[in-house]
This record gives structure tokens, C-alpha cells and sequence, in this order.
């Protein structure tokens, strides 16, 4: 048993990178984060079973955006008029935006599986849970997306 | 061999017996040892963090007294326009006696340290806690936005985890019990 609150402090910046690599949108990300904490504390009260299962939150929630979206997200991570989100400017790398663009070419069960795996938080039984399959199918998969990353990458003369 | 270990190498998933065949066919195989090493650079550009400024959660609350427990709420309140009640978490209070939200202030934290590796934030507001702050690109400055009550607080920064000092910009200052000194801070609503 976990207390959402240390899960908070200790999963807010993998639950952002992940929510980010999977949508490649940074207010996207921060509202899916926020929801995922939100829909958790709901749920489950402030005690929660596994970090698995903030995930799988979360990973419904990016999901299902991501179903609905009739097309594909644009890369805003920086594009916004805000003034407030200047600082995101100075914040985001740019040479990480060319990772993302290249995850999103990705089919939606690459990205959340190389996502998932990038966050170093879980393990593939972990993994295996959130995205209900079994461990041994998260071992080939995993190393399927890899290589097919490696190939959009490439294309793009990026390795 | 299969190939898919170089992948449960890198997510460390693989056991004894796994890892003598894995090494074994890195020396006994260039091509999988190329697919490694490209695969291993691959991974290690993918963990990269793509942000250096993670934003906090603003989470909608449901029941004040549900979260005080073990949210703290520091950042509270959007003004009459808002229609819900948000919490901005920081860290872990508990058995607290908050029963109600309070209201908070965004502050930007930030330093100028071009010369290390790691700044901490560590305040009365986090319960001492340290806190990561996040490098602002090559420019040498360090940041982090808390959200705080008013009132006073105390603070001051961990540079590479054990140095600690007081902000040299905010002329407030006490000593502590330790022979250390923290900055004050005054926070108006």
C-alpha cells in the first residue's frame, strides 16, 4: 500500500515525461497529470495499491485523448502565445523535440510501451499489468518498438 | 540467441543465466553487439528528460478534509472566478490539523550557479524537505515555482546535496540551530 502523496513526490516527473512522450503536448500532459492524481485520490482515497495503478490511469487517460483525437497532436510544446508559458520555452530541449516527433510516428502501442519503459519507474511485470498483457509479451514488444524507433530515427538522420 | 534480451538488458530484466548468454553473444556476435550499442545510445537519448521545468499538479478537490491529510496545501484558490476548489501538492503533511484550504502564492525560487551540478530547495514550507530545482538551460540559473501561505518562511539552498546556504539575494536572514543561516521570506496575500 502506497500513500498517493509520496507517490506525488516521487512519480510527478515520470508521470509527466511519460504522459509528454506519449502526446508530445505540454499542457496536454501537465491536465492528463493532473486528472491522473485527481481521478487516483477519487478512486482510491489517499492510499493506493501500486504505483501500477497511477499509471494505468494515466495511460487510460492519454489514451482515450488520444483515440479521440481525430488527428494527429501537434508538437506544441513551445508554440503558445501565453506569456506565462515563456518559461516553458527556456524549459523544454529543443533536440528532445525531435525524440517526440519521431515517438509520434509510432504507432499508439509503441509509444506507450517505449514511454512506459523510458520512466525507469517499472518493471515489465509492472508494465504488464498496466497494459494488461502478460510479461513475456512486454519482453518482445518492448524490443519490437525499440527497433522500430531506431528505424524512424534513422530515417530522419537522427542516429 | 534472442535478440530481445539487448532490450531486457537495458531494462535491467534479465537473470543470471540470461546475462551469461547476452555477454556471451556481445563477444561471439558484431552484429548484435552493434544492435546493442546503438539500441543502449537509442534508450539513453529516450530517457533524456524532455523538460527541464515539470510543471506542479493543480488537482481538483473533491473533499477538503480528505486531502489534508496528506496533501499540503499550499497553493489554493483561484480567486472568486473559480468555480473549484484546487490544491497544488507539495509534500506529505501528516496528521495535520489543516481543515481548510488556505489560500497560496506562486514564488519562483532562483539562484545563479553556473558552476555545479545539483540545486536543492529545502524550506519550512516543504518541511525541510529538499526539493530539485530545475536548470534553466546553459544560463547558469537555477529555478523552482512553489506555491506558499502567506506568512513567513524560512528557506535556503543545497548545492551538490550537502552545501547549504542562504539565498545571497534576499537580504532576510536568521541563523539556525545548526550554525547555518536561511533567508526569510515574507509572503503577502
Amino acid at each position: 500500500m502506497k500513500i498517493l502523496g509520496t507517490l506525488y513526490q516521487d512519480h510527478r516527473e515520470r508521470l509527466f515525461h511519460y504522459l509528454l512522450r506519449m502526446t508530445a503536448d505540454y499542457d496536454l500532459s501537465r491536465d492528463l497529470m493532473q486528472e491522473s492524481f485527481t481521478r487516483c485520490l477519487e478512486r482510491y482515497g489517499d492510499e493506493i495499491e501500486t504505483m501500477a495503478l497511477l499509471y494505468r490511469v494515466a495511460r487510460n487517460l492519454a489514451v482515450d485523448h488520444l483515440r479521440k483525437a481525430a488527428r494527429s497532436e501537434p508538437l506544441n510544446v513551445v508554440e503558445t502565445a501565453d506569456p506565462v508559458s515563456l518559461d516553458h520555452q527556456l524549459m523544454v530541449r529543443e533536440q528532445y523535440r525531435d525524440v517526440l516527433g519521431a515517438l509520434q510516428t509510432l504507432s499508439l502501442e509503441d509509444r506507450e510501451l517505449l514511454s512506459l519503459v523510458a520512466g525507469e519507474a517499472l518493471s515489465y511485470r509492472d508494465m504488464a499489468a498496466i497494459l494488461e498483457t502478460s510479461e513475456n509479451n512486454i519482453k518482445v514488444r518492448v524490443h519490437r518498438a525499440r527497433k522500430r524507433l531506431r528505424g524512424q530515427l534513422s530515417k530522419r538522420g537522427e542516429s | 540467441m534472442t535478440e530481445h534480451f539487448i532490450s531486457m538488458f537495458i531494462d535491467d530484466e534479465l537473470d543470471l543465466d540470461q546475462k551469461i548468454e547476452f555477454v556471451e553473444s556481445l563477444h561471439s556476435d558484431a552484429f548484435f553487439k552493434t544492435e546493442a550499442v546503438a539500441l543502449l545510445r537509442q534508450e539513453k537519448r529516450l530517457r533524456d528528460d524532455p523538460v527541464q521545468l515539470v510543471p506542479p499538479a493543480v488537482v481538483r478537490s473533491v473533499s477538503p478534509r480528505r486531502w489534508a491529510r496528506w496533501l499540503s496545501p499550499l497553493l489554493i484558490g483561484l480567486g472568486s472566478a473559480a468555480a473549484a476548489v484546487v490544491l497544488f501538492w507539495m509534500t506529505m503533511l501528516p496528521n495535520s490539523d489543516i481543515d481548510a484550504v488556505q489560500p497560496a502564492k506562486i514564488h519562483r525560487f532562483i539562484i545563479y550557479r553556473p558552476d555545479i551540478s545539483s540545486v536543492q530547495l529545502t524550506g519550512s514550507f516543504t518541511g525541510w524537505q529538499p526539493t530539485a530545482m530545475h536548470r534553466i538551460g546553459d544560463s547558469g540559473y537555477w529555478e523552482v515555482e512553489m506555491a506558499l501561505p502567506g506568512g513567513e518562511h524560512r528557506f535556503a539552498y543545497l548545492l551538490e546535496g550537502s552545501q547549504r546556504i542562504a539565498d545571497p539575494t534576499v537580504p532576510a536572514r536568521e541563523r539556525d540551530d545548526f550554525g547555518g543561516e536561511n533567508s526569510i521570506l515574507r509572503v503577502a496575500l
